[in-house]
């Protein structure tokens, strides 16, 4: 699955505002919601298995980027969601740096080999070189919009 | 150096909550660990570099190690991967 068809153009948010975990993610499950309008999602429900998941252990991963995710029994699809922060967010992640980027999962439950085929994808764009610091520098949501197409060309298929 | 293969034994595989636990096992030893999966050699010290790995169930894994405590961090995280990560 492309990067690109799992965070649609209007799934990103370049500026979140939020500067704690909570808020950040309640933005960019909003913003998920009102660009797909995916059936059976709910913000509260939504927002409520992502932060249980955080209490298991954060998905800040370090570097500034967090992945946090979660499984929702009522939707139908693997949706995606991209928010950039200028000004860094309190994640509690590994390394104990602000998060600047947040790649949001949201999906029905899917077999593991697909869970861990979308963590490729995610981490394998990422790690590209520069590419954490091209999102972050970006002008606008479109341009980062723009790097995960230049994301997806460079990792293939 | 020290090696060892280890084979993912939890259901879920290197998922992001595992990969967490061994990147930061391996971080706290003086010797750098790397993981080897099919040839492709990542960083144990990186969650993001671990799951570009997508090590699913029953996946064979190296675990390689070089420094002056590199035994000890070889062995910790073979029981780390061998205890299904406390998981399950």
């Amino acid at each position: 699955m492309k990067l690109t068809d799992l965070v649609s153009r209007e799934s990103v948010v370049g500026d979140i505002l939020s500067t704690d975990k909570k808020g950040a993610l309640r933005e960019l499950v909003e913003a998920l919601r009102v660009a797909r309008k995916p059936a059976g999602f709910k913000t509260t429900e939504v927002l409520g298995a992502l932060m249980k998941r955080e209490k298991m252990g954060t998905t800040g991963m370090g570097g500034g980027v967090a992945l946090p995710h979660a499984k929702v029994e009522k939707i139908s699809a693997l949706y995606g969601a991209l928010g950039r922060s200028k000004a860094g967010v309190d994640f509690g992640a590994v390394d104990g740096e602000k998060v600047h980027l947040i790649f949001m999962l949201v999906s029905p439950p899917v077999e593991a080999d697909e869970h861990l085929a979308v963590l490729k994808r995610v981490s394998a764009g990422i790690r590209l070189p520069n590419m954490s610091k091209f999102l972050r520098a970006a002008k606008d949501s479109k341009a980062i919009w723009d790097l995960l197409r230049e994301m997806d060309q460079s990792v293939g298929a | 150096m020290a090696e060892k293969t280890v084979t993912i034994q939890n259901r879920h595989g290197l998922h992001v909550r595992p990969a967490t636990q061994l990147a930061e096992l391996a971080g706290k030893f003086k010797s750098p660990v790397t993981i080897v999966k099919d040839g492709q050699e990542v960083s144990a010290r990186s969650i993001i570099e671990l799951l570009t790995l997508a090590a699913a169930h029953g996946t064979e894994l190296r675990i390689k190690a070089e420094g002056p405590d590199a035994a000890e961090a070889v062995d910790a995280i073979q029981k780390l991967i061998d205890g299904r990560f406390g998981l399950e």
